[in-house]
């Protein structure tokens, strides 16, 4: 038993790794002997042979790099305010009444049929991107640093109360940490609707961004372009979350406590 | 004036269109130094009459009034019956964070918490979190907060009523040498006679629902008090089935 499991283990990681390789073998097989039409689904060796020229001249990192400020910007933004939002609700009566029919009645709305109306009102430059993503991702924030607070066993709140605590204390030192799980899993949610948000964002009026890349490679039938990108947004998103787990490791170290 | 005087105390409960009457005429005054122990049935109300002292909610009629001597401290430090520490701060951030509140100097409350951790014997935990500790573990870190405050009267609501009965004893003999050393006022909530005896220089026996004062009995056993030594004295023997009956009836 003690022999078998690691082997056990062993075999199952090994099959983890081979069952991609096995795919791009397939892929490249099929195209080779044209079982696949290769101007629309080309060949792993063919989008190998376009990455060089793209990274050489900057091109595929600028396109990455202007996608990423634009989720970092949305996320701070729309993240920022939802959690300072949803903090406040969670403490506050008053607040949360006001504020939540408000928003039960705009979350159902998909974020991305307002996205003329923001370009009406922000107009074609950076703000309109940044406003799609950081409206899309405040409700993800707000919604779960609500229910952060509000699952804080009471006894909490008792006993900053006893300790003569003020709302302000309560605020920082019950509120916010006591939240904190929960507001990094509204952030890690975040991440995922950031990405789409942005590529949405960017398929419509504008100049870079992974999204423009997608788009411009379709217009130019640029196909292995077109692949790139994809691939980039997939990497994108496995080490951002990645790193959001990171994160969440430093500051949280007591998680699985509350 | 005595430390605590609670009269005429009286909390109903609405819910819908029934009252439950809680508490009535609760009245007995503590003096200072002094350690009173409240026991009685379930459901009556031990609880809520130590959050009306704490001042967490208000009675329905009645008065608490508590001789403040130091402008500086607390009114009252609370011990809570359930888990009631915070898992986000280490065990020396929890202790520290009445006294942080209370905007004491870093100087001076690093000099209270270390105290307070050496004499619950957690200075070997000061950088863990709670979730790393034992349930016991986690009461003394409770009660060094409390005491940490150095509050002109501590409540203590069954602080040790979910622990098992080694543990328990531990923690009575602990709590003990803790107190001995700056008597601070205190009441201790608990639905144990053995436990209420122990620990009282008086115990204030409830009634069930409505809770009603029926006794307050005197503890006359010496301090510093051994369980076993207790436990064999005919004072604990008398006082235990006196409360006994108190309680049955």
């Amino acid at each position: 038993m003690e022999n078998k499991l690691p082997k056990k283990n062993l075999i199952l990681k090994g099959i983890s790794i081979l069952s991609p390789l096995l795919f791009l073998f397939l892929w490249e097989v099929l195209a080779r002997y044209q079982l696949l039409d290769t101007r629309l689904f080309s060949s792993p060796s063919a989008i190998l042979t376009a990455l060089p020229p793209l990274i050489q001249s900057g091109e595929l990192f600028w396109h990455t790099y202007i996608s990423l400020k634009r989720v970092f910007l949305g996320i701070l933004l729309g993240g920022g305010l939802g959690i300072v939002l949803g903090l406040l609700m969670g403490l506050s009566a008053i607040i949360r009444a006001l504020i939540e029919p408000l928003v039960a009645a705009t979350f159902p709305i998909p974020k991305i049929a307002i996205m003329p109306l923001i370009l009406l009102i922000f107009g074609l430059g950076e703000a309109s991107k940044i406003a799609t993503i950081a409206i899309g991702v405040f409700y993800l924030v707000l919604i779960n640093t609500l229910a952060g607070v509000v699952n804080l066993d009471k006894v909490y709140f008792e006993v900053a109360e006893n300790f003569g605590a003020n709302s302000w204390q309560k605020f920082w030192s019950l509120a916010l940490p006591g939240a904190l799980p929960l507001i990094f899993t509204g952030i890690k949610l975040a991440l995922g609707t950031g990405l789409l948000l942005v590529v949405a964002a960017e398929m419509s009026a504008a100049r870079a961004g992974l999204g423009y890349m997608i788009w411009r490679a379709y217009d130019m039938f640029a196909i292995e372009e077109m692949f790139i990108a994809l691939l980039m947004l997939s990497l994108l998103g496995y080490v951002l979350s990645y790193l959001l787990d990171f994160i969440e490791s430093m500051i949280i170290p007591w998680k699985g406590g509350v | 004036m005595e430390k605590v005087q609670v009269e005429n105390v009286k909390k109903i409960f609405f819910s819908r269109n029934k009252q439950v009457i809680a508490l009535k005429d609760i009245s007995f005054t503590v003096g200072k130094n002094e350690f009173i122990t409240i026991v009685g049935p379930s459901g009556c109300g031990k609880t809520t009459l130590l959050r009306i002292i704490a001042g967490l909610i208000p009675p329905t009629m009645g008065e608490i009034k508590i001789l403040r001597e130091d402008p500086e401290k607390p009114l009252t430090a609370m011990v809570f019956q359930e888990q009631s520490v915070f898992p986000w701060l280490t065990v020396y951030e929890n202790v520290e964070y009445g006294l942080k509140l209370r905007k004491l100097p870093k100087k001076l409350r690093q000099e209270k918490v270390e105290y307070y951790l050496k004499v619950t014997g957690l200075l070997d935990f000061a950088r863990a979190y709670p979730k790393e500790l034992s349930g016991g573990m986690k009461q003394r870190v409770a009660v060094a907060r409390a005491f940490a405050v150095e509050p002109e009267v501590l409540l203590l609501d069954e602080p040790f009523g979910a622990l098992d009965e080694q543990t328990r004893q531990v923690l009575q003999q602990e709590l003990l040498k803790i107190w001995e050393e700056k008597k601070i006022t205190s009441l201790f909530i608990t639905h144990s006679i053995d436990e209420a005896i122990f620990l009282g220089d008086k115990v204030l026996v409830l009634s069930a629902r409505p809770g009603t004062v029926k006794a307050i009995l005197e503890v006359n056993l010496p301090r510093p008090r051994d369980l076993i030594a207790v436990r064999k004295s005919d004072e604990y023997k008398v006082l235990f089935e006196k409360i006994f009956t108190l309680l049955r009836n």
